[in-house]
C-alpha cells in the first residue's frame, strides 16, 4: 500500500515539474537581456525583407542597445496574427500598416499618435509626399511616418507591341471614352489575336477562340483595375474621408461598365474565367505566358516581371486617359507602433529610423519601392534603369491625378462584397449598376453600424 | 455462350473500375507532380511555361537558392523538435487517459469522457484567441513551449481512438494478470501496451503528421526564426501579390519529402487506422 502510494506520489510530482518546467517563464515576444532591448518589427512583402534587414543592421549599430528582430508574415495570414495578437495584447512593437486597415486601427486604439513625438523630434513633414501624409492624418493625429509609395501603371510585352506596330509611348497616350472606346480599344483590338490570326476588328474574328488578349486586368477590391478607369472619369468612392460611399454614382459605374465592354463587347480583354481573384494566374504569369499582351499592375510586382521575363521583352508605360483625363492608384504604406508597446521609447527611435531619409534611401536605392520622400526617388529610377527598365511612369502618375484608398471603418465589409460582386461583373453575370448599387448599400449599412 | 457473355462483361466492368480509380489516382498525385516537377525550372521558365511542361532545362539551383538565402534546415530541425516531442508526450499521455477511461473505475468517468469528446466537436479556430490570451498571459509567446503546450497531453480524437482498443482487449487477461500479483501499472506495461503496439503507432503517426502540417497556431504563436516551423516558413515565401514560387515549391517539395517517408514506413497503420475508425 505504502509502496503504491509513494508511486503514485511520485508519478505526479513528475507530472507537476514536467508542467513547471515545460511553463517557467522566460521572456516573450518582446523582452529585454542583459540591457539590450527587443524588439519585433512585422513585415509582409518577402521581397522587400532583405532591404529593410540592411536598414535595421545600420539602425542596431547605430544603437547597440536595441536589437529588432523582423517578422515576415504573409499578407494573407498577416492581418489575422495582426487582430489576434491585439486581442492577446501582445502585438508587435512596430509594423507595416495599410490604409485599409488604418480606420479599424485607429478605431480600436491600438496603434500610437505619433504627432508629439514628431513634433518633439522636430521632424520635417514636409520632406514627405503631400497627398501621403494627408493620407495618414487625421486632423492633428498622426498614425506613423510614411515609408513608401505604389501607383498603377502600364505592364507591356514589346514583342506584341512591335508586331502590333506599336511604341510604348503611342500605347501610353491613348485615351478611351464609352461611346467608340476611343484610341485605346483602337490599340487593343491591334493587341488581340484569335486563333486564325484576326483582329476583333475584322470580319470573321472568332471571339469564342481568343489565342492572345489585349490586356488583362485583376484585382480583389478595383486598386489595379476599375478604381483607375474611375479615376480617369471623374469617380470618387467616398463622399469624402470617413463619410459615405458613392461607389453607385455614374461617374463610377461608367468605369466599371468600360471594363466589363473591355471583355464582352469589345472582346480586347480576358474575362473574369482567366482573371478572377483569389484563384486566377498572376498579372506577371498572364503576361510571361502570353495569355495577354498589356496590363495594369503595381510597382510592387516589378521584381516579379524581371525574374520570369526574358530581359528587354518587357517594359512600363502609363494608363491611357479617360473622359476626365489621366489618373492612376496612389497608395502607400506607414510604419505603426503598437499602443501598448513595453518599449515606446525604443520603438519611436525605430519609427523614427525608418521614416528618415537615411533609411528610406537605403530602400530605395535597392530598386525595392518607392521612398516616401520624393527628393529620393530618383534612386529607385536609377536602380531599375541599371536593370534595363524605365520605370518612371509610376513617378509620373504619382505626381499627377491620383485617386487613394478609400479611407473608411467599414474596409472588411467593403472588401468582401466588392469581391463578390465584381467577380459576378467580371463573369458577365451581373450588371455594371446592380453591382454597384449593391456595393454601396453594404458598405454603407456597415458605415452607419458602426463596424 | 451465358459465360461467355458473363466473362465479358466482368472485363468490361473490371477495366471501367480500373480506369476510373486510374483517373482518380491521377487527379490526386497530379499536384505533388507538378511542385516537384516546377521546382527544376529556372526562375525564367517557371511563370512562362504551363505547370505539367517538363522541367526542361532543369535546375538545382532553387534548392541551393532555398538553403543559402533561407533557413530551410533550421525550419526542418525546429519542426522535428515539436513533431517529436508532441508525439512523445501524447502517446505517453494519451495512453494512461485512455486506459483510465476504459477500465478504472472512478466516479464521473463516463461525463468525464464524453466531455473530453465533445471537445472534437470545437473548430480549432475558436480556441485560437483564448489559447493565444493564456499562452501570452504566460509570456511564452515566441517560444517552443508556445508550440508544444496545447497538444503534448493528448487531444481527445487520440484518447478516444487509443480508449476503443483498449476496449477490445479481453478484460480476462487482465484479470489473470491480477491474480498473478501484477498491479495496475504492471498491467499497463506488460499486458496492454505490448498488446497495443499497432494502435500506437497509428496514434503516433497521425500526431507526428498533424503536427507537422499545422500552420495556423505555429503562425499565430511564433516571431521569430529561431523557433519558425517549416509551414510558416513556407508561407511566408507567399507575398501579397508577388509570390517567390521559385523558392516556394521546392520548399513545399522538401517539406513533404519526411511525411512521404513515414507513410511509406507505417503505410500498413495508417490504413488500418483509417479503417479502424473512418477519420483520416
Amino acid at each position: 500500500m505504502f509502496r503504491r502510494a509513494t508511486k503514485k506520489t511520485l508519478a505526479l510530482a513528475t507530472a507537476a515539474a514536467t508542467v513547471a518546467a515545460l511553463t517557467s517563464a522566460c521572456g516573450g515576444s518582446s523582452g529585454s537581456s542583459g540591457g539590450v532591448v527587443n524588439l519585433t518589427y512585422m513585415i509582409w512583402q518577402t521581397s522587400e525583407e532583405a532591404a529593410y534587414q540592411k536598414s535595421i543592421d545600420a539602425f542596431e549599430k547605430a544603437n547597440p542597445d536595441i536589437h529588432v528582430t523582423i517578422d515576415l508574415v504573409p499578407w494573407a495570414q498577416y492581418w489575422a496574427k495582426l487582430q489576434t495578437s491585439a486581442a492577446g495584447r501582445n502585438m508587435p512593437d512596430v509594423f507595416w500598416d495599410h490604409l485599409a486597415y488604418l480606420p479599424e486601427l485607429a478605431k480600436d486604439g491600438i496603434i500610437t499618435n505619433i504627432a508629439s513625438d514628431v513634433q518633439a523630434a522636430k521632424i520635417d513633414l514636409s520632406q514627405y509626399s503631400p497627398k501621403l501624409l494627408a493620407q495618414w492624418q487625421n486632423g492633428s493625429v498622426l498614425y506613423g511616418l510614411p515609408k513608401d509609395w505604389d501607383t498603377i501603371e502600364t505592364i507591356y510585352n514589346a514583342k506584341d507591341l512591335s508586331v502590333a506596330g506599336l511604341t510604348a509611348a503611342q500605347l501610353g497616350g491613348t485615351s478611351w471614352n464609352l461611346t467608340d472606346g476611343g484610341t485605346f480599344v483602337a490599340a487593343l483590338e491591334k493587341l488581340t489575336v484569335d486563333q486564325n490570326g484576326k483582329h476583333p476588328n475584322q470580319a470573321g474574328f472568332d471571339a469564342s477562340h481568343i489565342k492572345q488578349y489585349g490586356i488583362a486586368l485583376e484585382a480583389p477590391n478595383g486598386q489595379q483595375d476599375w478604381w483607375n478607369f474611375g479615376v480617369q472619369n471623374g469617380c470618387q468612392l467616398q463622399s469624402k474621408p470617413y463619410g459615405t460611399w458613392t461607389v453607385s454614382s455614374p461617374a463610377c459605374v461608367q468605369a466599371m461598365q468600360f471594363e466589363q465592354d473591355l471583355m464582352y463587347k469589345w472582346h480586347v480583354a480576358a474575362p473574369g474565367t482567366i482573371t478572377n481573384t483569389p484563384n486566377a494566374a498572376a498579372l506577371p504569369q498572364i503576361l510571361a505566358q502570353n495569355t495577354a499582351a498589356i496590363t495594369f499592375d503595381g510597382d510592387w510586382d516589378l521584381d516579379t516581371y524581371q525574374s520570369s521575363l526574358p530581359a528587354g521583352s518587357w517594359g512600363v508605360t502609363t494608363l491611357p486617359s479617360g473622359p476626365k483625363g489621366s489618373g492612376t492608384v496612389f497608395n502607400g504604406l506607414t510604419d505603426a507602433i503598437y499602443a501598448g508597446t513595453k518599449h515606446p521609447q525604443q520603438a519611436w527611435k525605430l519609427e523614427e529610423w525608418l521614416g528618415s531619409a537615411a533609411s528610406e534611401k537605403i530602400v530605395t536605392d535597392s530598386g525595392t519601392v518607392w521612398a516616401a520622400i520624393p527628393s529620393l526617388d530618383s534612386g529607385f529610377i536609377a536602380a531599375w534603369k541599371a536593370k534595363g527598365i524605365d520605370v518612371s511612369a509610376f513617378y509620373q502618375g504619382s505626381q499627377g491625378t491620383t485617386i487613394g484608398y478609400p479611407l473608411t471603418t467599414s474596409g472588411t465589409a467593403f472588401t468582401n462584397v466588392v469581391l463578390k460582386d465584381m467577380n459576378q461583373v467580371w463573369l458577365n453575370q451581373m450588371t455594371p449598376l446592380n453591382a454597384a448599387n449593391d456595393i454601396t448599400s453594404v458598405s454603407n449599412a456597415a458605415v452607419a453600424s458602426g463596424d | 455462350m451465358a459465360t461467355k457473355q458473363r466473362r465479358v462483361g466482368q472485363r468490361v466492368r473490371g477495366t471501367t473500375v480500373y480506369l476510373l480509380l486510374a483517373v482518380g489516382g491521377l487527379i490526386s498525385i497530379a499536384p505533388y507532380l507538378m511542385t516537384l516537377n516546377a521546382a527544376f525550372k529556372p526562375q525564367s521558365t517557371l511563370l512562362s511555361t504551363q505547370a505539367w511542361t517538363p522541367a526542361v532545362p532543369s535546375t538545382w539551383s532553387n534548392f541551393t537558392t532555398l538553403w543559402q538565402q533561407y533557413d530551410m534546415s533550421g525550419f526542418i530541425v525546429h519542426t522535428t523538435i515539436v513533431a517529436g516531442v508532441i508525439t512523445l508526450g501524447q502517446l505517453v499521455f494519451t495512453t494512461l487517459a485512455a486506459y483510465a477511461f476504459a477500465r478504472l473505475d472512478f466516479p464521473g468517468r463516463e461525463p468525464l469522457f464524453w466531455g473530453f469528446i465533445a471537445m472534437m466537436m470545437v473548430p480549432q479556430i475558436v480556441t485560437l484567441i483564448p489559447l493565444f490570451l493564456i499562452m501570452s498571459h504566460l509570456q511564452l509567446i515566441d517560444t517552443y513551449r508556445a508550440l508544444i503546450l496545447p497538444y503534448v497531453f493528448g487531444t481527445p480524437y487520440g484518447i478516444f481512438l487509443v480508449r476503443q482498443y483498449f476496449q477490445t482487449i479481453p478484460a480476462d487477461l487482465e484479470a489473470a494478470a491480477r491474480i498473478d500479483g501484477a498491479g495496475t501499472w504492471g498491467i499497463l506495461r506488460r499486458i496492454m501496451l505490448p498488446l497495443s503496439k499497432p494502435i500506437l503507432a497509428t496514434l503516433a503517426t497521425i500526431t507526428f503528421v498533424n503536427t507537422w502540417n499545422s500552420l495556423l497556431w505555429p503562425l499565430m504563436a511564433t516571431s521569430s526564426e529561431r523557433d519558425e516551423v517549416v509551414t510558416v516558413g513556407v508561407a511566408a515565401l507567399q507575398g501579397q501579390f508577388a509570390s517567390e514560387l521559385h523558392i516556394l515549391l521546392p520548399a513545399a517539395a522538401v517539406a513533404l519529402l519526411p511525411l512521404i517517408a513515414i507513410f511509406l514506413l507505417f503505410q500498413r497503420h495508417i490504413v488500418r487506422s483509417i479503417a479502424l475508425t473512418g477519420l483520416k
